[in-house]
């Protein structure tokens, strides 16, 4: 008897000195995540990240490293912390095992890549979430992200797809369907798309013709402000060159031409370039709302 | 019998009260296995948290809390609070020797060399060859900061070329030191002369050719103007008054533009070769303490 407490102490110690660190993992893997939940519950988001890496990195559970995964990209949302979420999410991408946390996993994914502003990533990321799940795909959450991430990503072929999956998945009447399809095709069409103008056109045409680059660019009042000042500043070298003031004339009408005939050029690339970016970002801002409008019908 | 069941009951009380300690030990080591883990993929805003609220007891947890703090906030660039904490890791940790060469490697990067040297100064003929080789390459690389050319030749004739980690890095000290030694001086009062005799003259001097083909364009274009005016309308003219009066505030803008341009190209020299003995210093020790 005595031998046998003696055994049974022995074990204890053995245990209790060797096992905690192993204890701490799989014990506390799910209070940690309990904790995070409760955290994130009152809305200590910095510290439920915390304690949700706390429970991804103990754990030895796969499934319970890709909820903890899922719920810090969660929290790190709520801080804004994206690119973070970001990385985080991509570790556990090949744990594919549990389909419905994969599956939201590629979802936040996207999200993240959207928010970010990496658009075509968000679109890739949803070209996989559709390959690998292809019947919980069509659901209005993601529909609308993919739509909107080719809209952003100026890929307006596959922005103007998803939205019709889009229109036809919310199943409305059908004369509701008709209508929206019809106006969709009438706002993705490459007829409503604005016409963008090439810098490098810009610049020439004012190379050869002052203040021609500046009309292309759909600034006219600018192009006939730097025609003139162009035609101002020779007039004077002209006048001045006529009046034998031939140096003066030479260095400050000349000198003003200079500046304004290179600059005109200069000007009239920035110009077209910053009208493709101002109407690329109306249209863009237009076919949003559409898709997003599509949610509240 | 009686006797037997006390001696087993004060056995099994001895041995849970230590198992708790060392289970209370356990969980702090797996809490800086934790942190360490969050310093791994940068975060290093939460592993600051984490640490920051950890409660040690040992001297060797209190050193390992050190090293990560000094850690952390070396990934946050913040050197000076991170080179105090590394500077606090004692003898007896393993992340000791490491520790004491980022503190002065971050202080060498602040300029404090003087600590740094101090920092340095804890490792002697005692320890191993590579810490003193170590040792001895960032006192040159100090020196090299500091321009103490004199100091710098006498670390330099320890290097052996022998140890992987420095090889290449010793042969670029040496090249930073010609490259230094080499630079000739130039006064920024001859560049302003030159600048007065001749336009543009004094930034060609302080090694801006083309800044001073500018100049001399420009200010050049402005005096003639003037002086035709001058001949043509005469000196009271207002049309030469005013032509005048930019020449001069140009040309005068010049000569200081030239002083000036012969310290901005020394700075920007200087800065260069900071970084690049920086650079140079930071890497044999990244190979040394992976």
């Amino acid at each position: 008897m005595k031998w046998i407490n003696a055994f049974c102490l022995i074990c204890i110690f053995l245990c209790v000195s060797f096992f905690p660190d192993s204890a701490y993992a799989q014990k506390d893997s799910n209070a940690f995540l309990e904790e995070g939940r409760d955290l994130f519950r009152q809305g200590y988001y910095f510290e439920a990240g915390i304690a949700f890496e706390r429970a991804y990195f103990f754990t030895t559970d796969n499934r319970t490293r890709l909820e903890a995964n899922l719920e810090r990209a969660e929290a790190l949302k709520q801080t804004g912390e994206y690119l973070k979420a970001r990385n985080d999410l991509q570790r556990t991408l090949h744990l594919r095992q549990f389909p419905e946390l994969h599956f939201q996993l590629l979802y936040e994914l996207a999200f993240c890549e959207y928010m970010l502003g990496n658009y075509s990533n968000a679109s890739g990321s949803l070209a996989q979430l559709k390959h690998f799940y292809p019947d919980e795909y069509f659901s209005e959450e993601i529909l609308t992200l993919h739509a909107l991430a080719g809209v952003m990503a100026e890929d307006i072929s596959l922005a103007q797809e998803k939205t019709i999956e889009l229109i036809m998945y919310r199943n409305n009447e059908p004369y509701i369907t008709d209508s929206l399809i019809a106006r969709s095709m009438v706002l993705f069409c490459e007829c409503s798309a604005p016409i963008l103008r090439s810098e490098k056109t810009a610049s020439r045409f004012s190379t050869f013709i002052p203040g021609a680059g500046h009309f292309y660019a759909g600034y006219p009042g600018k192009g006939l402000l730097n025609a003139g000042s162009q035609l101002a500043s020779l007039g004077l070298a002209a006048f001045m060159g006529l009046n034998n003031f031939y140096v003066s004339g030479f260095v400050v009408g000349l000198g003003m031409f200079q500046s304004f005939y290179f600059g005109g050029v200069r000007q009239a690339a920035f110009l077209a370039e910053q009208r493709n970016l101002n109407e690329m970002a109306v249209f863009k801002e237009l076919l949003k709302e559409f898709i997003l409008s599509l949610n509240h019908d | 019998m009686s006797h037997n069941r006390k001696s087993i009951f004060l056995f099994a009380f001895f041995i849970l009260s230590f198992s708790s300690k060392i289970a209370a030990q356990q969980n702090v080591s797996s809490e800086l296995r934790f942190i360490n883990h969050m310093l791994g993929r940068q975060n290093y805003d939460e592993a600051l948290f984490l640490l920051e609220n950890l409660q040690t007891k040992t001297l060797s947890q209190k050193d390992s809390v050190n090293y990560l703090l000094g850690w952390t906030l070396y990934g946050r660039k913040e050197l000076n609070a991170s080179a105090y904490y590394l500077s606090l890791v004692t003898e007896d940790s393993p992340w000791f020797e490491k520790s004491r060469f980022f503190a002065a490697y971050n202080q060498a990067y602040l300029r404090e060399t003087n600590y740094s040297r101090e920092l340095l100064g804890f490792f002697n003929e005692n320890s191993s060859d590579q810490v003193v080789f170590m040792k001895n390459f960032q006192l040159a690389g100090m020196a090299l900061l500091e321009r103490e050319m004199d100091e710098f030749e006498h670390h330099a004739k320890k290097f052996t070329g022998n140890f992987s980690f420095t090889a290449t890095e010793e042969r670029k000290l040496n090249e930073y030191y010609n490259q230094i030694s080499e630079m000739p001086y130039r006064s920024p009062f001859v560049a302003g002369i030159m600048s007065a005799a001749v336009p543009g003259l004094g930034r060609i001097y302080a090694g801006k050719t083309a800044e001073g083909i500018s100049s001399l364009l420009y200010v050049g274009a402005l005096l003639a103007t003037s002086w035709d005016l001058y001949n043509r309308l005469g000196g009271n003219n207002p049309f030469f008054i005013i032509s005048a009066s930019l020449s001069g505030i140009f040309y005068v803008g010049n000569i200081w533009g030239s002083a000036v341009a012969v310290n901005r190209v020394q700075r920007e020299f200087n800065y260069e070769m900071d970084q690049r003995i920086l650079l140079d210093m930071h890497i044999p020790l990244r190979k040394l303490f992976p």
